[in-house]
């Protein structure tokens, strides 16, 4: 290899690197906002909700699912 | 929470954009390229010195910021700071690794081979193992405080063991083999090539800035998550 | 009880246990003495080659041998949920860590001992009065192990995966203590006393560091909750 294919491949393999993980973590930011938020809402959904406007059904609006498939998976 | 005490708010104040660094990169990054002569000695490939010194340096700086942050959560069980040191640790994995390969692509145009046992990529090699240890702990972990206890020990641990490795293969490789003349990263190089140097790492540390400061906005956003799937007591 | 009656006690209690059921001791010499036997068949009948090679692949025997031991023992200490209780009734948890670092360094050292006796036999190293330094160089690479090993012990204890991320977090902090050990058994065996010295120096200086930083940390790493 030539000093410039040397020079190309370190820079690709540190920019690419430090650019790939930079978009990597815009990703995962991403996921992670979205999942809070759909965990937030289906809190704020179920039953024993002390809101007046809850509703009488216990089919969660936003989701589909229905009480009796129980709450969101713990850790 | 005073600035002091509040990681967040002092990394914000370093690094105000990622634009910032961007822009700080592309013209440290250029001028390394074209704005500066060759090296005498080792020709146009010096200038890969100007991304994988940083990267380096940066790995150890992410590092020793993982220390102080496990040191802090040991001491005042802030979570904050945990995140932190989760935080930096994530990303001088990402530098280290960078700077393992464009090490060895240095050491390839140099030296003539991929990877010579030399102190300074031996070291940072076992650094790459000690912090992929280090998060293989965090994942393998459920309990959030227990998860910062144990990962701010072995971030101590880690830390303390780096320059005694560095010593010790320095040492062990002068038992077994005489010091090449052109290495990589010699330290008596050309003042203007220096200030380039020190340019780059500048930029990279607004980078590192940036990275963790977003960095840590994904840990809280996690946390918060499992906060809120939390049984109720 | 003092610290030292302490630390005597909990390291006699793991010695005990050890000798009734030899399980670390057993499964880990059977691990280093396979190692040993594989190296021979792999490296070849070659005497000198065997011979340059011989500490390093002792001592590589001896790490993955380590890993062996503390799992073992640290399975006796989970066993009925038995740390827990002792972590209640401790007046000086240093001690725990401290018995450890002592019952682990007396395993690991003899065990050493046997793998360098094997060596001698299988890959053709000359017993030579100069050997009988290696016995405070096994000593000292034995108690740092044992110093990173407790505490690497504690810190997996409560992870998924212990098995496997025991080597992974412990091996990479042994590293020094390879170098070392390596370094001052190669010196050895060539003759070099002053350059054993030198490397004995090392290995004292890690030991009490790990050791150190093993008793400011352990309460943190191994706080049942």
């Amino acid at each position: 290899m030539t000093d410039p294919g040397f020079i190309l491949a370190a820079y690709t393999v540190v920019l690419g690197g430090l650019g790939g993980y930079v978009v990597t973590l815009d990703r995962r930011g991403r996921a992670a906002r979205r999942l809070l938020e759909a965990v937030a809402r289906q809190q704020a959904t179920e039953p024993g909700d002390e809101r007046p406007n809850a509703p009488a059904s216990d089919v969660d609006p936003n989701t589909g699912a229905s009480d009796a498939e129980g709450r969101g998976p713990g850790r | 929470m005073s600035g002091l005490g509040n990681p967040g708010r002092t990394l914000g104040r370093v690094a105000a954009s990622g634009s910032l660094a961007a822009v700080a990169l592309v013209v440290t990054i250029t001028i390394g390229l074209v704005g500066v002569p060759p090296d005498a000695a080792q020709g146009d490939v010096q200038r890969i010195m100007y991304v994988h010194v940083p990267s380096a340096w940066l790995a150890y700086l992410a590092f020793f910021v993982t220390l102080v942050g496990g040191v802090r959560y040991l001491w005042r069980r802030n979570l904050a700071w945990d995140r932190v040191a989760a935080a930096s640790a994530e990303i001088g994995l990402v530098f280290t690794g960078v700077a393992i390969l464009s090490g060895a692509i240095w050491g390839k145009a140099t030296w003539g081979k991929w990877w010579d046992w030399d102190p300074r990529l031996t070291t940072t090699a076992i650094l790459f193992l000690i912090y992929a240890g280090y998060l293989l702990l965090r994942a393998s972990i459920v309990d959030r405080h227990r998860r910062a206890r144990l990962s701010a020990v072995l971030g101590v641990v880690g830390f303390v063991n780096v320059p005694i490795v560095h010593f010790s293969v320095l040492w062990w490789r002068g038992l077994h083999q005489a010091p090449t003349v052109i290495r990589p990263g010699d330290p008596t190089i050309d003042h203007l090539l220096l200030a380039v140097l020190m340019a780059n790492v500048a930029s990279f540390t607004l980078l590192y800035a940036w990275l963790l400061r977003r960095r840590i906005e994904l840990e809280t956003l996690r946390d918060r998550t499992e906060i809120t799937l939390e049984p109720s007591p | 009880m003092s610290l030292a009656a302490d630390v005597a006690a909990l390291a006699a209690k793991d010695i005990r246990i050890e000798l009734r059921t030899r399980q670390a001791s057993g499964a880990a010499a059977a691990l280093g003495a396979i190692a040993l036997v594989l190296v021979g068949l792999a490296v070849g009948p070659d005497a000198d080659r065997l011979r340059q090679l011989a500490p390093s692949v002792i001592w590589i025997a001896l790490l993955f041998a380590t890993v062996t031991v503390a799992d073992r023992f640290e399975r006796i200490d989970r066993a009925d949920d038995a740390f827990s209780a002792l972590w209640l009734v401790a007046a000086d948890r240093r001690a725990i860590y401290l018995a450890k670092v002592v019952s682990l360094t007396l395993v690991l050292g003899l065990l050493q001992v046997g793998l360098w006796l094997l060596a001698v036999a299988l890959l053709n190293l000359s017993l030579r009065v100069e050997l009988l330094a290696l016995l405070p160089i096994i000593w000292l690479t034995a108690w740092s192990t044992a110093s990173v090993g407790a505490l690497a012990l504690a810190l997996v204890s409560a992870a998924a995966h212990r098995m496997l991320l025991l080597p992974v977090v412990l091996l990479p902090l042994l590293v020094p203590t390879l170098v070392a050990g390596v370094g001052a058994s190669v010196a050895l065996l060539d003759g070099r006393i002053a350059d054993a010295a030198g490397w004995g120096t090392i290995l004292l200086i890690e030991a009490a560091l790990f050791c150190g930083l093993g008793i400011l940390l352990y309460e943190a790493a191994a706080a049942p909750e």
